[in-house]
């Protein structure tokens, strides 16, 4: 028996050392530094370069082949051999196993009856200890878990938290171009453009279930104008035959901060009633940082302050428009810009008109020959100076918005237009829905018509939303749905494209993405590029006329009963 | 109560509950059994299949599909970014472990086929191929090798998560011509 | 002819990058060239899988029946070094009930998730054999647990209040592991499972010496892992204690001989407990009673912890490493870019829509962060209760959730030998 066993104990001595040796060996392997795969090494590398210098050297190249063999080879060997120590070590192992339980039989201890202690108090000792341990493993736990809450930053970035939790001073003088830049301060933000500052906003979001939603306030009017933002606060208008109202709502919160009502002096004038799709508040309202501006069907300009208070209020009614007025307030530094255009061009009561943001005062008229309008007044900045554009039959207009003096005019509108002319890089784009749309170089002077305008292209265009342009293409969205676009570079139509709803909103761009919301409150995303993508659709779940407008972390949708703020909560 | 009946009681609870949770669980469980795939779609070769499988030899290994395959001259899957010359010569190869096999079909056009045993699934040629090609190379997990963990270890290690469970009975997530 | 390509490879940079792209149109060849098919080889595993809980039932009611009708060591020994081979080796140890935990974790928590039949029968049917008759599985079936099993050669006890400190942390990873799986962030267990690369020959280095650590230990310290890491043990554990049948040390009737009182090595063995008298009866009692008021209050300032953790804890989670991962990458230059964001923008994803989706799992991680930190405040409390009552036990006993059926004390209980003897007729 015994020689049985010492047999097994040299066997069990044998299989440890054999193990302990294959175990050493592969711990080198797997220590060894080498990298993930042949080609990593440095030698091949700079046999490689020495070759690209030397194509011709027949003496290098063979070198590196040899070279890559070799790696090549002891790659895969390497992995056999780790393959078969593994097998080896796993058979040592049990073999060391099983001679070492052969060897030895006494394999768990045996208890001496008479020594062990057996007690009351020695079992008491014992579970006091353990209780101890137990608490001090409790404790163990918490501390890890406050360590946890307190050393690891996990934070994860709230868009526009920061820029809506410390909005920007108001300023005192009127805001600079940059300032203006990164506000949405009045119809279609900076340069009427639709284009969103960089503001990180969430392109997926569901109204009925809440989805993004930052928040829904009700607005007690209703009103075709879209929302206007600068940092925190939020402002839009609603009306009816009887009242006109302003309201300026928290961005952050979506409180209502105030509501207020105009107040006129004196007679109320008598205007005609608008269509029914324009409403009593089609105009949307403009800001400057300090005051917000608001104009209604019936022609009644007011200013406000951020608190709430009128400062000042003119009358300009009643207008002469067929379907009710509806041009939006644009601003150039402290002058407030009205597209009085009205009634027909036989019969000129139109006009442009300046007014000082202070009081109220005219600045500046200039009176034009055109018919009415529907579209509203921009202001860009070119090259050579700001201009405001304005679009009415015959003319597509700029003027000099210091002084109300013309620069130049392009005789290619004909009819009824309601799209807002855009800007970019150089050149103003003119829709109308029966003539299409023009490119037109913002640097001409007079009658440019024969020499500025670089194309028309005749394909989708709307009677009602204005366009859009990324740089290289222009986007028309028609009422109906059909969307086209067009190359900036050669006014020629790279794809359309039927999408389903009807539009009243104008497209906007957020990113690389084109945002086109419905009638019915969808919002469908399409690719900007030169293909045709539907990316989504989010549904509002109300329905949508006005434009959207954006803030630091939130889209603004104004549905017919609430104003929406998509973002993160 | 005594403590067997106690126990008793406790036991019958557990067993309903235990027994309902695997009814729901039976009756849900209908569907097709799930291997793990990778989405070439997503997959961006960062080079982890390689390393990462809980096998020596990755399960991961790049396939090719020949329909969409340009054969073209220049592979640049086959090809090193500046290659010395267009032939075979180590110098001018991309896959480290020379897996790809060239072979002449008809003026100009060469066919690359994968040589399975090589290949180690790095994804160097797959990049190459998306990049400037079309795209035809791509990696997958190979299920003859594959032994379907509970967690595929690469999965938890892969950057673009593209790998996740597919049904068993389409096991390869090949591209195709649209 | 020979550059063509590079000229149309020119061409196709030219026109941007994008992606499976056309850019070469396959030839149509005059040679007649046959394309070679792109092989695609079927997944090996699923009549397998079926054949696996085939013997995962035959195996619990062989080691179940070894254990308490045939009350043989050698029996279930053997039969766990089996199933070592077949669940480890053969079948390369996935999966397991262990890892299944977390399957099922995941399917109550995400109606998306499908979880296979057998993995569902690989997690309940051991719960279910143990219900009725102990951890027959622990002994005779895991793999993980024959693999500590057979390297235990020295078996020292550990001191108590260690044994039952360390114990702990199973019921904590146990509350981790299902945590992890059910907001989707990972399945640890199988992460981090020691030996999976043993049964494998291959795995990660830090893995293998994990795995190397916990089978050195082992020599020593009986199933190191099963006992103080296992979170499946921990359901067993409880599933155990309302067995119906148990093992039982003795055969006949316990003599109070103490000779098994150190055989297990897995301190298994409760044992009988002192008499007390009427007064310190009295005291315990008072004592739990206060300790039943304190209990509400420990797992509240756990729970309350747990739900604070919840958010660092959400680290794990792919989505929100990703999340953080693009925000702290945001200003650096994109050869400073990892993997991960260079994927992250090749999908399109705005940043906005990313940080949503990871504040909403973020919040997944808060809401269980109530139900981890208030499980491991219970662990401790029950744990605490349990040492401040006085047990009532008069004899030797194999305690109900802890023993792991292994079988190693029988031969020590004199009344065993006594038994045997006559049935063999005295030969042994
Ligand atoms: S780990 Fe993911 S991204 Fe990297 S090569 Fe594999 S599948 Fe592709
Ligand atoms: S380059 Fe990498 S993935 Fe491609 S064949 Fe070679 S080893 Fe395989
Ligand atoms: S499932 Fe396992 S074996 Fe298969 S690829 Fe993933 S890590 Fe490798
Ligand atoms: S059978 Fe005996 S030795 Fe084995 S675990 Fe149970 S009490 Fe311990």
């Amino acid at each position: 028996m015994t020689g049985l066993r010492a047999t097994w104990r040299s066997i069990a001595a044998i299989a440890v050392v054999f193990s302990f040796i294959v175990l050493i060996v592969m711990l080198g392997l797997y220590l060894r530094p080498t990298g993930e795969d042949p080609l990593d090494s440095a030698k091949w590398q700079d046999l490689k370069r020495e070759l690209s210098d030397r194509p011709a050297d027949q003496v290098v190249a063979d070198r590196l082949r040899k070279l890559d063999l070799d790696l090549r080879r002891e790659y895969f060997g390497r992995r056999e051999t780790i393959r078969l120590g593994g097998t080896l070590l796993l058979i040592g192992l049990l073999i060391a196993l099983v001679a070492i339980k052969r060897s030895d039989r006494r394999i768990n201890p045996v208890v001496d009856p008479l020594v062990m202690e057996f007690s009351a108090r020695a079992m008491d000792r014992k579970v006091v200890r353990s209780r101890w341990a137990i608490g001090i493993t409790g404790l163990l736990l918490f501390g890890g878990m406050a360590y946890l809450l307190a050393a690891v930053p996990a934070e994860i970035p709230v868009p526009g938290a920061a820029e809506l939790e410390s909005p920007g001073a108001v300023d005192q003088g009127p805001p600079t171009v940059e300032v203006l830049a990164r506000q949405w301060a009045s119809f279609r933000g900076y340069e009427g453009s639709g284009v969103a500052p960089d503001f990180e906003v969430p392109l997926t979001w569901d109204g009925a279930a809440g989805e993004n939603i930052a928040w829904k306030t009700a607005i007690p009017l209703s009103g075709a104008n879209s929302p206007v933002v600068w940092n925190d606060r939020v402002f839009l208008t609603g009306a009816n035959e009887k009242k006109e109202e302003v309201y300026c709502i928290d961005a952050k919160t979506g409180a209502m901060l105030w509501k207020k009502g105009l107040i006129v002096a004196g007679r109320r004038e008598e205007f005609d009633e608008p269509m029914e799709d324009t409403g009593y508040a089609a105009p949307t309202a403009a800001t400057d940082g300090r005051y917000v501006f608001v104009m209604f069907a019936s022609a009644r300009v007011a200013a406000f302050d951020f608190e709430g208070r009128q400062v000042w209020l003119k009358s300009f009614g009643p207008l002469d428009s067929s379907y009710g007025y509806s041009s939006s307030l644009s601003l150039f530094e402290d002058k407030l810009l009205l597209q009085l255009d009205q009634g027909y061009r036989d019969d000129p009561k139109s006009r442009l008109l300046a007014l000082d943001t202070a009081t109220g005062k005219t600045v500046w008229e200039t009176p034009r020959v055109v018919d009415s309008s529907w579209a509203s007044p921009v202001v860009v900045y070119t090259e050579s100076g700001p201009q405001v554009l304005l679009s009415a039959a015959p003319i597509a207009a700029a003027y000099d918005p210091e002084t109300g003096a013309e620069l130049w005019t392009a005789e290619v509108i004909e009819g009824e237009v309601a799209p807002t002319p855009i800007y970019r890089d150089g050149v103003a784009y003119f829709v109308q829905e029966d003539v299409g749309l023009f490119a037109i170089l913002a640097s001409g002077k007079g009658n440019v018509t024969e020499s500025h305008v670089l194309f028309s292209n005749e394909d989708g265009a709307p009677d009602v939303t204005s366009p859009l342009v990324d740089g290289e293409r222009i986007y028309l969205l028609a009422t109906d749905g059909y969307l086209t676009c067009i190359r900036v570079a050669d006014g020629e139509t790279i794809w359309q494209e039927d999408l389903e709803g009807n539009y009243y909103a104008s497209p906007s761009l957020v990113g690389d993405v084109l945002l086109l919301t419905d009638m019915d409150g969808v919002t469908r995303k399409v690719a900007a590029g030169d293909g045709f993508k539907l990316l989504g659709e989010n549904a509002l779940g109300e329905k949508v006329d006005a434009s959207a407008a954006f803030g630091p972390g939130r889209i603004y949708l104004r549905g017919k009963k609430h104003l929406y703020a998509i973002g993160v909560k | 109560m005594s403590r067997t009946s106690r126990r008793d009681f406790l036991r019958g609870l557990t067993l309903l509950g235990v027994g309902a949770a695997t009814g729901v669980g039976i009756v849900r469980a209908g569907q097709d059994d799930t291997v793990w795939q990778i989405d070439p779609m997503k997959c961006i070769q960062c080079g982890r299949c390689a390393t990462h499988c809980v096998l020596a030899e990755s399960a991961v290994k790049a396939v090719h599909v020949h329909l969409l395959c340009g054969h073209c001259d220049l592979c640049t899957a086959f090809f090193e970014p500046e290659p010395i010359d267009l032939n075979t010569g180590a110098e001018n190869q991309l896959c480290p472990t020379g897996a790809i096999e060239r072979n002449f079909i008809e003026e100009p056009y060469f066919s690359y086929v994968i040589d399975e045993p090589l290949c180690i699934g790095c994804g160097k040629c797959v990049k190459g191929c998306e990049m400037f090609g079309n795209g035809s190379m791509f990696l997958q997990i190979r299920h003859d090798r594959c032994t379907n963990c509970n967690a595929c270890s690469i999965g938890d290690a892969c950057p673009s998560k593209a790998i996740s469970r597919v049904p068993a009975s389409t096991p390869y997530l090949l591209k195709s011509t649209h | 002819m020979k550059r063509i390509a590079l000229t149309l490879l020119l061409l196709g940079l030219a026109t941007g990058a994008a992606w499976a792209e056309e850019r070469f149109p396959p030839p149509e060849f005059e040679t007649g060239y046959e394309l070679p098919d792109t092989a695609t080889p079927p997944p090996r595993t699923l009549t397998w899988e079926r054949i696996d809980v085939a013997v995962l039932v035959l195996a619990l009611s062989l080691a179940t029946w070894l254990v308490l009708r045939k009350r043989s060591r050698r029996g279930v020994a053997w039969l766990g070094v089996g199933s070592l081979i077949y669940f480890g080796f053969f079948r390369e140890g996935c999966v397991c009930p262990v890892g299944a935990t977390q399957n099922v974790a995941l399917a109550i928590f995400d109606s998306s998730y499908a979880l296979p039949f057998c993995v569902l029968m690989f997690f309940v049917l051991p719960l279910g054999f143990a219900l009725f008759a102990g951890r027959s599985f622990c002994s005779g079936v895991c793999p993980l647990g024959a693999i500590q099993e057979v390297v235990l050669l020295r078996p020292v006890g550990l001191p108590d209040f260690l044994e039952r400190a360390l114990r702990t942390l199973a019921y904590v990873y146990l509350g981790l592991a299902v945590y992890f799986a059910a907001t989707g962030a990972a399945f640890v267990i199988c992460r981090y499972d020691p030996f999976v690369g043993f049964f494998r020959l291959s795995g990660g280095f830090n893995m293998l010496v994990l795995g190397g650590c916990f089978l050195l230990i082992g020599v020593f310290v009986g199933r190191p892992y099963c006992r103080f890491l296992c979170p499946y043990g921990v359901l067993l554990d409880l599933a155990g204690r309302l067995s119906r049948w148990r093992v039982s040390i003795t055969p006949a009737a316990c003599v109070q001989c103490r000779l098994c009182e150190e055989s297990c090595p897995y301190g298994a063995i409760a044992l009988p407990s002192p008499r007390r008298d009427a007064r310190a009866r009295a005291a315990a009692s008072r004592r739990l009673i206060l300790l039943l008021v304190l209990l509400p209050l420990l797992v509240s300032v756990f729970a309350y912890l747990g739900s604070r953790a919840g958010k660092p804890l959400s680290l794990v989670h792919p989505t929100v490493d990703l999340a953080l991962r693009v925000a702290a990458e945001r200003d650096l230059s994109d050869a400073k870019a990892s993997d991960e964001t260079v994927a992250f923008r090749k999908t399109g994803e705005t940043i906005v829509d990313l940080n949503v989706r990871a504040r909403d799992r973020q919040a997944a991680f808060v809401a269980g962060g109530w139900w981890l930190g208030g499980w491991i405040g219970l662990v401790i409390g029950i744990m605490l209760i349990g040492l401040f009552t006085l047990p009532v036990r008069i004899d030797y006993e194999a305690d109900r959730g802890r023993c792991l059926s292994c079988a190693r004390c029988f031969p020590y209980c004199p009344t065993g030998h006594d038994r045997r003897r006559t049935l063999t007729g005295g030969a042994a």
